[in-house]
């Protein structure tokens, strides 16, 4: 039920390098097959990536491929030296938990649980004692602005703060790689700011976060650049 | 686990609650049902063990029920007599037996007539008399009832009972309360009976009281070899009763199963529309590390937590209703025909778990299996 090993609390550039390899997706369509993603190759670099194209590109399949949600038709996903892919399901999701933190356009946070109690969902399924969680996780809402908020339910928090919880939890497992998708799509002006602000500092700390959007100024935030269109994944600079 | 699988339940708390009830209605009802076997079968123990002959020796054992016919010879009692010094039977007793009916259940009885000079504790040595006196030496055209039959059927001293159009007898003696079957008998000499049932020199067993109750199998053995006749001891009555509750058990069982297979549906189609209601969030439990087996074992925890509940209160609903049967059969025949006792109490938790289990495994599994991309509205 729980990863039998506790949380990294930090995890070298060379263990933690996002790679893909020949990365590919296809799906069957009546007779013949659509290719969502064509073969394609990089290194992550630390820092934040934006990803970009429009909608229908590849860009979610990119995200999906790279979180190990989907099964590439070729190619592989790599952190550091493990093929994510390679793994069982379930070892899928303890690498997801020891290694990834995740930010969606929607919040998704459990409805029953608190702030703070989502915050701690992680932890708790990785085996971290109760104190310790509750610290960690007392912290991270702190580090977010909503320590006043901690024990409030999703549905009695704004878009802005719901997202900002997603956050914390994103973080409170210290994972190597963020990935975000449309993390700012669903709020106004202001709170997408600080939503931003709150991913660019774990890629300031060397962490590898991976950006999905389609609005060139926030993809502007970014340290490096991909465009996707029609499947095919090229690098800006 | 524990508080997302309850705090997963009180989301919807109509809906919950009324699952819920289902269960205990379930559960209770088989409760009630089995509850008439465990009462009946206390009943036989308690009173058995202490009372009645260690031996009843007949031409048809138990075959013709718990009151054979009048069909053996009364010379009998002398053919044991003669094997009494060599048996250790210390006392020989004809009874002959017959069931009053009628169709209120409340006016039945059962006549049970014994040599007057034995006297009723030659077979019952518990009871008591609370009006009038025993039978005697010489009685004739008289009667002894136990408290239950008196009530019922309106006898008090002096009353007239009417056993045929021929013959009728007068109420003598009425017994103590002794919360047993005995309340329900109405006790006579054996020839006044005998004269009424038309069955002179014949009756319907004979009880043989032994100075060693332990003996009672091998000298049950030894009679009928003797005898050419049914021999059964306390035990054997006993293992033929628990047969036939086991029988009857069965049968109410399989009554009951219906409401627990409908109480189990129910909880299925909770837990299901949980599950669907809930595939984001566990589609983004799955996303941030867990692992299938945690979603599995989270709503089978909530189907289980469900049907504990719906255990706990079946049995509360249960008690209430063999309350209610045993205050019926109290006023019926003086005894309480249900009882609660561990073991129906540890099998109906165990059956509602059980039922919690089942009902939740394919909602467990259906979540579990889900794809996180679908979970989530990602394709």
């Amino acid at each position: 039920m729980t990863a039998s090993a506790a949380l990294p609390t930090a995890l070298t550039a060379s263990s933690s390098q996002l790679q893909t390899e020949q990365l590919s997706r296809t799906y069957p369509s009546g007779d013949g097959q659509i290719t969502a993603l064509r073969p394609f190759s990089h290194t992550f670099a630390a820092g934040m990536t934006s990803v970009v194209g429009p909608s229908g590109s590849g860009k979610s399949t990119l995200l999906n491929l790279l979180a190990g949600f989907d099964t590439p038709s070729s190619g592989a996903v790599r952190v550091g030296d493990t093929d994510i892919h390679s793994l069982s399901e379930a070892g899928r999701a303890d690498f997801r938990l020891k290694h990834y933190g995740f930010v969606f356009q929607s919040h998704n946070l459990v409805a029953i649980l608190s702030a703070q109690e989502n915050v701690e969902f992680p932890l708790m399924l990785a085996g971290v004692p109760p104190k310790e969680r509750r610290e960690r996780a007392r912290a991270l809402l702190s580090q977010v602005g909503l320590e006043g908020r901690a024990h409030h339910l999703p549905s009695h928090l704004s878009g802005g703060e719901a997202q900002r919880v997603a956050i914390a939890r994103a973080l409170v497992g210290n994972p190597a790689v963020l990935l975000a998708d449309e993390p700012t799509g669903n709020l106004d002006t202001r709170s997408g700011e600080i939503i931003l602000e709150l991913l660019t500092r774990p890629a300031r700390e060397g962490k590898t976060v991976v950006l999905i959007t389609h609005d060139p100024d926030v993809a502007a935030l970014a340290d490096h650049h991909l465009r996707v269109r029609d499947g095919e994944v090229t690098t800006e600079r | 686990m524990w508080i997302l699988a309850r705090r997963g339940l009180t989301r919807r708390p109509i809906r919950t609650l009324l699952t819920t009830l289902g269960i205990v209605v379930a559960v209770a009802s088989m409760v009630i049902f089995l509850s008439l076997g465990e009462g009946i079968r206390k009943v036989f123990n308690d009173e058995l063990g202490g009372i009645g002959p260690d031996v009843q020796v007949s031409l048809s054992g138990f075959t013709q029920g718990f009151a054979p016919q009048p069909n053996l010879p009364q010379s009998t009692v002398g053919d044991i007599e003669k094997l009494a010094p060599q048996l250790g039977i210390t006392r020989v007793t004809p009874v002959i037996m017959s069931v009053r009916g009628s169709l209120d259940p409340s006016q039945s009885a059962v006549l049970y007539g014994l040599p007057a000079e034995q006297g009723i504790n030659a077979v019952f040595s518990n009871v008591a008399i609370a009006q009038g006196r025993l039978l005697r030496a010489g009685d004739s055209g008289v009667a002894v009832v136990g408290a239950k039959a008196s009530t019922n059927l309106k006898l008090t001293l002096g009353s007239t009972l009417r056993l045929n159009r021929r013959s009728a007898v007068k109420v003598v003696g009425i017994l103590q309360k002794s919360g047993g079957l005995n309340d329900s008998f109405i006790f006579m000499p054996l020839s006044t009976m005998q004269a009424a049932e038309g069955a002179q020199n014949r009756v319907s067993m004979v009880a043989v009281k032994l100075d060693d109750p332990k003996a009672a199998r091998r000298v049950a053995d030894q009679l009928a070899k003797s005898l050419n006749l049914e021999a059964q001891t306390q035990g054997d009555f006993l293992s033929f009763a628990d047969r036939a509750l086991k029988i009857s058990d069965a049968v109410r069982f399989g009554i009951s199963l219906i409401s627990l297979i409908v109480g189990g549906l129910a909880v299925t189609n909770t837990v299901m529309m949980g599950v669907f209601e809930r595939t984001r969030e566990f589609g983004t439990l799955r996303a941030i590390g867990a692992r299938p087996g945690f979603v599995r074992e989270l709503v089978l925890t909530e189907s289980l937590l469900l049907s504990l509940f719906g255990g706990v209160g079946g049995l509360l609903l249960g008690l209430v209703g063999i309350w209610g049967v045993n205050l019926y059969t109290q006023n019926l025949a003086g005894f309480d025909a249900a009882a609660l006792t561990p073991r129906l109490t540890l099998l109906a938790l165990f059956i509602s778990l059980l039922l919690g289990l089942i009902a939740g495994l394919l909602p467990a599994r259906s979540a579990s299996r889900l794809s996180i991309n679908e979970a989530l509205g990602r394709v």
